[in-house]
């Protein structure tokens, strides 16, 4: 048996399965699941002194009320990050 | 809305999380504080001062009141918005709501203390506030809901954690509850009468009271159980799928439970059934909840040795579980029987409040004060102290009622000579024999409050000089997928709801008929189960991904739980409600109250006389042989508010009409002991001094007319003619018997209406026989 078609088929099929699966886990990642769901309440946080800039500065993209505007991103880009 | 595709930190507000912790354990304090006071009074008569506003009847009404509303109420606000923010991953929807919900409640809480020891009451218990105060309670309660949902509606985490479903379900079960309970109509901007009367409104009342501990001190309690416990423990919930029980099952079933208030009294037999029965079903869920919350501590037992917190939260979570477990058991109609309207009662409501309640909070707080304030924990030994402190005030407390309560009912209970005669004829012998358990409680809830004191100090010394802080979150907004929205059909449509709607009309099918329809109700049941599960057997993935579906969508998921916490009272209400009332006479009508009696039995609703003596000879011997015939549900269809009671400090008064002379009534107001020796019953020297308010009659009059009851056409004039006539009467009668007093002193129209209790009724016939 040739070696080199055979690695290419099974590549390819593991390839197709990772397309496959990942596929699927994008579509269901919007869906709920037990196993996630209970691990909600162990998010990490951190904590930031009350009566900080951004709520007296009237910006909401700092409370998470509107996407990061420009001017934060210009002035403060460790606050305010985007993908 | 965040535009998908981006990160974001979010800093929460935890500001008002602050706020409602603070004012949680200055109101929980001041309740407690109040609770040790009347307990006191209890045993010492003196301790009621001889002054209005610190006498019994009207400071436990504000005991109560303040426990439930002001310290777990703000307890609960500042953990559902904690947690809330963190699990939606959003801030709370309007800093304006959030501060206008503070505020709001606290004023509520202020207007409550003052009014209640003045005596404006309805004469609900736990429903006491006046009308304006409860409109007020109900638009705050919305303002919550309008905040908490629109914070859902802008969340970043699609997925409802098991918290966020029983905070949706407290805070739509609380607004119907509060809502149905609280309909009145004022006869003045500080008075008004309840729209139910005698049997409606014993069942109304017991359905908000009831579920006022399920969904006020219980669902809010378990969300936050299941927020903070994992968070403590550092490891998520035991069972995830559990919890899924636990919930729907809990919400559904204890909704059913409350007629078990009303157990062996006039209430219809089937109704007692049910809430027996509900009340016994709730074993389980509630089971399934309190070893969910434990054994979300594999593995971290070893953590309780040094762990506060945790603490606090593992005996507060077995506390639930003990309550739960002696809830159903007293539901039972025989052991009821015993301890119904005893001490027994209480210590199962302290197991709950000062054990599961005030546990819960004590952990809570302990947990948010250090990271509310980024500043470690004062004291560890303080707080460890607190707890050990406390633990033994609960078990002296609960310890106590518990030996108080069945000591009292089996002395209540006993009979001689082959069951022909009463042991202890005098119900003092049975309050003189538990006095040293009623002064252990005091010691006992005394030693808790120290234990609370203690926790103030160590939270002060940790906020002391330290800086406020808010915790941040970074956040992915996620694309919102219009595919996962589960619209109006597949909210309805879909195996689990079907099941669970036939289920439900099968079972009411077979509860509610008799002969070969009974029967096939329950073969038809017995099928609904069994297809159910072959269903789930076999296409169970299907449930699973209908139910994950569900937790992303917030309405269709609060209509679900709507209509499962509304099930259970509509099919005991509104028979009830919507039959008319002579119907549900026995063979007794009541008559009316002449305009005197009524001014007295509002002085009797002011004074909170309800509080220690019942209006309800049981069908139970040995109440009919201390009290004298069992009470019909007729006798009481006019009664706005109904005042049946639910403990008895002193005796049943429903025949206590004609059993003494207008002079024995003067005196044993003015002191009760001058009659009854060692009698723990206030005095009362302002009903001697306190003029009737003649002039309110005819609006009240007037608003009870509208309410359906029988008052004749009478005039205003009238009114006051016939009033000021009678209490002329009842004067010269005292007069006769060496009493002086003016005939419009309150005391007098308190001595007409004692004395008609028992009297207004005739035979249900519709003859015109006399009263017996």
């Amino acid at each position: 048996m040739s070696v080199i078609p055979l690695t290419v088929s099974l590549s390819l099929g593991l390839v197709f399965i990772f397309v496959a699966l990942f596929w699927r886990e994008q579509r269901g990642r919007h869906r709920a699941s037990p196993e996630r769901d209970s691990l909600l309440p162990l998010a990490e946080e951190q904590p930031r002194a009350a009566g900080h800039a951004p709520a007296a500065a009237g910006c909401g993209c700092e409370r998470g009320e509107h996407p990061p505007c420009a001017g934060c991103r210009r002035e403060r880009p460790d606050a305010v990050t985007t993908l | 809305m965040n535009p998908p595709g981006q990160k974001t930190t979010i800093e929460f507000n935890d500001r008002i999380v602050r706020q409602f912790m603070l004012a949680s354990i200055l109101w929980g304090a001041v309740g407690m504080l109040v609770g040790v006071l009347i307990a006191t009074q209890l045993n010492f008569w003196q301790a009621n001062f001889a002054t209005s506003f610190l006498t019994f009847g009207r400071l436990r009404p504000l005991h109560t009141n303040a426990v439930i509303f002001a310290f777990v109420g703000n307890m609960m606000f500042a953990g559902v918005y904690y947690s809330t923010q963190r699990l939606v991953k959003a801030r709370l929807a309007s800093d304006f709501l959030s501060n206008l919900h503070f505020w709001g409640w606290q004023l509520i809480i202020v207007a409550a203390a003052i009014t209640l020891p003045l005596g404006l009451t309805r004469g609900k218990e736990y429903a006491e506030l006046i009308w304006p105060i409860d409109i007020a309670v109900a638009f705050i309660w919305v303002v919550f809901a309008v905040n908490f949902f629109w914070t859902l509606a802008r969340r970043n985490e699609k997925s409802l954690y098991v918290a966020i479903w029983f905070y949706i379900a407290t805070i739509i079960t609380v607004a119907m509850l509060y809502i149905v309970n609280h309909l009145s109509v004022p006869t003045s901007l500080l008075h008004s009468y309840p729209v139910f009367g005698g049997v409606q409104d014993a069942l109304v009342q017991w359905w908000y009271g009831h579920n006022a501990v399920a969904f006020f001190l219980t669902t809010p309690i378990l969300g936050i159980m299941y927020y903070f416990l994992p968070k403590a423990a550092e490891r998520p919930v035991y069972s995830y799928r559990l919890s899924v029980i636990h919930f729907w099952s809990l919400v559904f079933v204890y909704i059913w439970a409350g007629p078990h208030h009303l157990l062996n009294t006039a209430l219809p037999n089937w109704l007692q059934q049910l809430g027996m029965t509900f009340s016994l079903m709730l074993w389980a869920p509630s089971w399934g909840g309190m070893l969910n919350g434990l054994l979300t501590l594999r593995g971290a037992w070893g953590k309780l040795r040094t762990d506060p917190v945790l603490k606090f939260f593992v005996a507060g979570v077995t506390f639930y579980g003990m309550s739960t477990f002696e809830g159903p058991l007293l539901a039972i109609k025989s052991v009821n029987a015993l301890a119904h309207y005893t001490d027994w009662i209480i210590a199962h409501v302290h197991g709950g409040t000062l054990g599961w309640n005030g546990f819960m909070a004590a952990g809570m707080f302990y947990w948010l004060a250090p990271r509310l304030w980024n500043k470690p924990l004062y004291s560890t030994g303080l707080a460890n102290l607190h707890f050990w402190i406390g633990m033994t005030g609960i078990l002296l407390y609960i310890g106590a009622m518990w030996a108080s309560g069945i000591t009292q009912g089996l002395m209540l209970n006993a009979t001689s000579e082959g069951g022909t005669l009463l042991t202890y004829p005098n119900f003092l012998d049975t309050l003189n024999a538990i006095r040293p358990l009623m002064l252990l409680r005091v010691v006992g809830g005394a030693l808790y409050l120290a234990g609370f004191l203690i926790m103030i100090y160590n939270l002060g010394r940790t906020i002391r000089g330290a800086a406020p802080v808010n915790g941040t979150m970074e956040v992915y907004v996620e694309p919102p997928a219009a595919a996962d929205r589960l619209g109006v059909t597949g909210t309805f449509l879909n195996a689990p709801v079907l099941f669970s709607v036939l289920g439900l009309a099968i079972t009411c099918l077979w509860l509610f008929t008799s002969g070969w329809v009974n029967l096939l109700g329950f073969f038809g049941l017995a099928l609904c189960v069994l297809l159910a599960i072959g269903h789930f057997e076999s296409r169970g993935t299907a449930w699973g991904d209908w139910y994950d579906k569900l937790l992303i969508n917030a309405l269709p998921f609060t209509v679900l739980v709507f209509l499962a916490v509304a099930a259970g009272g509509l099919i005991q209400i509104i028979p009830m409600i919507t039959i008319d009332r002579r119907l549900q006479t026995e063979d007794r009508v009541a008559t009316v109250y002449t305009p005197l009696e009524l001014a007295g039995r509002d002085l009797y609703v002011r004074e909170g006389c309800y509080l220690c003596h019942s209006q309800m000879i049981r069908t139970l011997v040995p109440d009919v042989m201390r009290y004298g015939d069992y009470s019909r549900l007729g006798e009481s269809i006019w009664d706005h508010p109904f005042q049946w009671g639910s403990k008895r400090n002193g005796p049943d008064l429903a025949r206590v009409g004609g059993k003494y002379n207008d002079a024995w009534h003067f005196d044993h107001l003015q002191n009760p002991r001058q009659i009854s020796v060692g009698s723990n019953m206030p005095t009362y020297p302002w009903l001697f001094t306190g003029t009737i308010d003649f002039g309110a009659l005819p609006a009240k009059i007037r608003v009870q007319k509208m309410l359906g009851v029988p008052f004749p056409n009478w005039s205003p004039a009238l009114i006051d003619t016939l009033a000021r006539g009678q209490a002329r009467d009842i004067a010269k009668d005292l007069q006769a018997q060496g009493r002086y007093v003016a005939p419009d002193r309150e005391i007098v129209a308190l001595i007409a209406y004692l004395q008609s209790l028992g009297k207004k009724w005739e035979p249900a016939t519709g003859t015109t026989a006399a009263s017996p």
